[in-house]
């Protein structure tokens, strides 16, 4: 219902993914996830990176199913299809992530010093939960992206 | 130490939106009946139970419901000798006045409202920026920092319903308590900003920061 909303709105358009786009995309996940990890950065930094690996992954998704944002309101859009692609039972993390959309906001252009240890650490285990079911739900409805021999 | 909280969310709820918004309206007490309709739709009241809900006199009540009854916005019902007064869902703007309410005068119970499926494990939890100072354009976020032992994917989980239905950006910073304390004594830039700034007591007080800080 979203999609459909968000299509006729122009923030959704038809994409055409590759396996080598979604290799890319998980490639960049990764890199994320290592440095996020990285104690001796700020915690805003940590968190901005986790993040950006966690708008990857939902991309991911938003792209194996066949579309892609366009215009503002990219990252806000594609975490509200994000159930309605993945499961309808990927709501919480939708909720939890686009909180999180909000809080980089503010610690990317407003604030210093507003992300805690804790929600540091709860990102990064919530973003790497989320690679897991990701790939998971790769291999069992769009396997063809998975195709290892186009990796280079 | 109860009384005192409790005193404070009355206090602050008021001043959320309420100094600008509520005078569009005729009166006080058309603001306040209007509140507890729309955040009750499933209840009924009684009239000199909406006078103490309302902080109001009962003559008062009365002169506003007969309004909200004309308008449409409630329906009365009678039972015995007693008339008892309900949100009308079948209002066609019902919805749309609902959503007015809860970006306004109604943020404070809203969240409020939210934060109780936390009880006992958020000790303080407090609007900060520009909500709280009155300064906010229609594009702000609500800036929510709580102190407690919660995730806040399960906050997340609690503000995400609420967030959709007032269509506001919304932002929780969550500490522990032992977080919190140590980046009081470290005189953290950030927390130290917020706390000198003006904040809208949802839980806790003024005191129970520097409690938890010790």
């Amino acid at each position: 219902m979203r999609l459909k909303e968000l299509l006729a709105e122009g923030k959704l358009r038809r994409h055409q993914t590759s396996a080598k786009e979604i290799a890319d995309m998980i490639e960049l996940v990764d890199r994320d996830l290592a440095d996020a990890a990285i104690s001796q950065i700020s915690t805003d930094r940590r968190f901005a990176t986790a993040y950006n690996a966690a708008l990857a992954l939902a991309t991911i998704a938003l792209h194996a199913a066949g579309y892609r944002t366009t215009g503002s309101g990219a990252h806000w859009a594609t975490f509200q299809v994000m159930p309605e692609i993945m499961h309808p039972s990927a709501q919480a993390r939708a909720d939890y992530l686009d909180n999180c959309r909000s809080k980089r906001n503010v610690t990317d252009y407003d604030r210093v010093g507003e992300v805690s240890e804790t929600e540091v650490r709860e990102i990064i285990e919530e973003v790497s939960a989320f690679r897991n079911d990701v790939l998971q739900w790769l291999t069992a409805n769009h396997p063809e992206l998975l195709a290892k021999d186009i990796l280079t | 130490m109860k009384t005192k909280s409790t005193k404070n969310i009355g206090e602050s709820t008021k001043r959320i939106g309420g100094s600008a918004f509520a005078q569009l309206f005729a009166s006080e007490p058309l603001v306040a009946l209007l509140k507890q309709f729309l955040l009750n739709p499933d209840q009924t009241f009684y009239q000199a139970q909406l006078a103490e809900l309302c902080s109001s006199r009962l003559y008062l009540i009365q002169r506003d419901l007969k309004r909200l009854e004309k308008a449409g916005v409630i329906t009365k019902t009678r039972r015995g000798n007693r008339a008892y007064y309900q949100a009308n869902r079948a209002f066609p703007a019902f919805e749309d006045l609902k959503r007015v309410f809860l970006k306004t005068v109604a943020l404070g119970d809203a969240l409020k409202g939210a934060l109780t499926s936390f009880a006992g494990r958020v000790q303080l939890a407090f609007i900060y920026g520009s909500y709280a100072s009155g300064h906010e354009t229609a594009e702000s976020d609500i800036d929510l920092l709580m102190v407690g032992r919660l995730s806040a994917r399960e906050a997340a989980a609690v503000f995400g319903p609420l967030k959709r239905e007032i269509g506001r950006e919304f932002n929780p910073v969550i500490y522990s308590p032992e977080e919190f304390r140590l980046k009081v004594k470290e005189a953290h830039h950030f927390l130290k900003a917020v706390l000198k700034g003006r904040k809208v007591f949802l839980i806790g007080d003024e005191h129970e920061i520097e409690r938890i800080a010790g």
